[in-house]
């Protein structure tokens, strides 16, 4: 079908790398400018003038003969596996290197380990892998991501080897088939990704658990969270402006957010245990969350060392929030459609210690009952629904947005005395302990579903570690074995 | 003695540039790209030769105010070919198989509108 893509300036080198990942290069393009696209949209009257200083281009793109240049494929050359790089000095030389990968935007910015073969070659001793396993193309350039191609950018980001192993689970949450890499990495929402480690690792290596958490200042939970935007620069190749289209960047800009659950602190199972896992295995949890506000963004509930805020305060507030979203019960024109605002949510809860401990203790929550209890007070009452919002539910059953599993339980909630979940699923809201005492609950949430495969929040189980005993094989591997 | 030291030290500093040369630091570094499979090859369709009689789809994915810009579009179309029918599609960016082939099937060439 003869097509030509409308873009805008901003987008138009994003337009020629999408066209050119998926086997399109010389597709047809118009790209309006984005000066007048966006301020002149407002009125017919005013966008007129801009779609007639297009018109030509338009029909000559449409209309002119698609020519033998078109019809050929660009060949690329494959990228060279070593570089070298001299200078007068060693530090003139690691200059020219941070300059020579910044200006091929292999680098965040800030000045990176040089990935020398000796270098990464003492990283890769952190894991029984093979370098050459691939653990999956990743997004959005689908850069192939093998354990040495991981290695070299944890050694740019600064990790020691005994962090790999994280790393490496954290990198096949990225390129599993299931995971939307793609809209947080690209969105000009500010998407973010948040990294936490459940299991007897975070220990070994020394991440934070604890009272600032997401600070700097401890190397583990630093250079892991850059390692992955390393990997994601690298890998995925994304870049600012070019197919990173976050208007106002995101707040995993050098390092993505990573943490340790606090289970010396926690009242409750690991939350590794929610998800499937053994309690000796120690598994990475990726999830996106709404980075600057999209989608709710990152929100903070209780007095920390400030103010005095009851835990069953903490803990409504946090509900209440959760239901404001009112999931597919909101009223949209096509009913819940991820992207268009009308998607049902998904929360990362990390409740302080303190806050766990009253819950548990003097309100008797345990993991499984306050996970049952925030999914059912998450819900909204059928009489609290105007007919809009009924009809919305309606059509997220008629489409098949609602899962099969789970359309006998909205049905039920449109009728008089039911309620509708606010979650598409039990669990959706995912919570661990972390931080220290005193501390804050804080809830980041996303997408349920993402815009381009299904999930948002992912564990995998850490493996193949050799510098520190946990994390050298996983429940899941003799899961695979025995398949 | 004096006069032999001051000869050596002459001697060094014409060599120093040579010794400087000579410590160049050469780092041989290991590339952090992903190999990146190339995709199937897939040129432009053929355009329709003409716009006159033929039926043109504009598709867009419903952000806010583009359908201001696309009734331009629209107009200008109806004016300056009379001739020419147009059919207008909003759905998501990635409009899926079944879209596809149903708008493949009801018009001529498409206008597909990101608007980012």
């Amino acid at each position: 079908m003869p097509t030509v893509y409308f873009t805008t300036s901003q987008f138009n080198e994003n337009a020629h790398l999408s066209a050119e990942d998926n086997g399109v290069p010389n597709m047809r393009i118009v790209a309006v400018a984005a000066d007048k696209f966006y301020r002149e949209r407002i009125s017919k009257e005013r966008a007129a003038p801009v779609a007639a200083a297009y018109f030509d281009e338009m029909i000559a793109k449409l209309t002119q003969p698609v020519t033998a240049e078109e019809k050929s494929p660009k060949t690329k050359t494959s990228s060279r596996d070593t570089i070298k790089v001299t200078g007068e000095s060693l530090e003139a030389a690691l200059e020219n290197l941070n300059d020579q990968f910044l200006s091929s935007q292999w680098t965040d910015g800030l000045p990176v380990v040089a990935p020398t073969v000796e270098r990464v070659k003492w990283m890769l001793s952190g894991t029984t892998r093979s370098p050459e396993e691939e653990l999956g193309p990743i997004s959005p350039r689908n850069g192939m991501a093998t354990v040495e191609k991981v290695a070299i950018n944890a050694v740019m980001a600064g990790a020691k080897p005994e962090y790999l192993p994280v790393i490496l689970a954290a990198v096949e949450g990225l390129a599993d088939p299931q995971f939307d890499e793609l809209h947080f990495a690209t969105s000009t929402g500010s998407f973010n990704l948040v990294i936490g480690v459940s299991g007897p690792i975070a220990d070994e290596i020394g991440m934070n658990s604890g009272l600032g958490m997401f600070s700097y200042g401890n190397r583990a939970n630093s250079t892991i969270g850059r390692a992955i935007r390393m990997a994601m620069i690298n890998l995925g190749q994304t870049w600012p402006a070019a197919n990173d289209m976050a208007l106002v960047g995101r707040p995993g800009a050098h390092a993505f957010p990573t943490f340790a659950e606090n289970q010396a602190q926690s009242p409750w199972e690991p939350y590794r245990l929610s998800q499937g896992f053994a309690e000796s295995d120690s598994v990475v949890t990726i999830s996106v969350t709404g980075g600057y506000g999209q989608m709710g963004g990152t929100k903070i509930y209780g007095g920390g060392a400030v103010a005095l805020v009851p835990p069953e305060n903490v803990l409504k507030s946090v509900i209440d929030d959760i239901k404001s979203g009112r999931g597919a019960v909101r009223e949209t024109p096509n009913g819940p459609v991820s992207g268009f605002g009308g998607s049902h949510r998904k929360f990362f809860i990390l409740f302080n210690p303190e806050i766990a401990q009253e819950l548990q203790d003097r309100l008797g929550y345990s993991r499984e009952s306050l996970q049952a209890y925030i999914d059912d007070q998450t819900s909204v009452a059928f009489e609290d629904l105007h007919p809009a919002e009924i009809a919305s539910v309606q059509r997220a059953i008629d489409s098949g947005y609602i899962p099969a599993d789970r359309v006998e339980t909205f049905k039920a909630g449109l009728k008089p005395g039911g309620k509708v979940p606010g979650l598409l699923r039990p669990g959706d809201a995912h919570f661990m302990v972390a931080g220290g005492i005193p501390g804050y609950t804080i809830t980041m949430s996303s997408y349920r579903n993402g815009i381009y495969k299904p999930e948002s929040h992912i564990s995998k189980a850490v493996s193949g570690a050799t510098l520190t005993q946990a994390g050298r094989t996983s429940s899941q591997d003799s899961v695979a074995a025995k398949q | 003695m004096k006069r032999l030291l001051q000869g050596m030290a002459v001697g060094v500093l014409l060599l120093l540039p040579g010794l400087l040369q000579a410590a160049e630091v050469a780092l041989e570094v290991l590339n952090p790209r992903g190999e990146i499979p190339p995709p199937p090859f897939h040129a432009p369709s053929e355009r329709v030769s003409a716009l006159d009689g033929k039926t043109v789809g504009i598709y867009w994915i419903g952000k806010a105010g583009g359908d201001n810009f696309w009734d331009g579009v629209e107009q200008l179309l109806n004016e300056r070919y009379p001739n020419t029918k147009t059919v207008r599609y909003q759905g998501p960016f990635d409009l899926g198989d079944e879209r596809a082939t149903q708008i493949v099937k009801e018009v001529d060439t498409v206008l597909y509108g990101v608007g980012d």
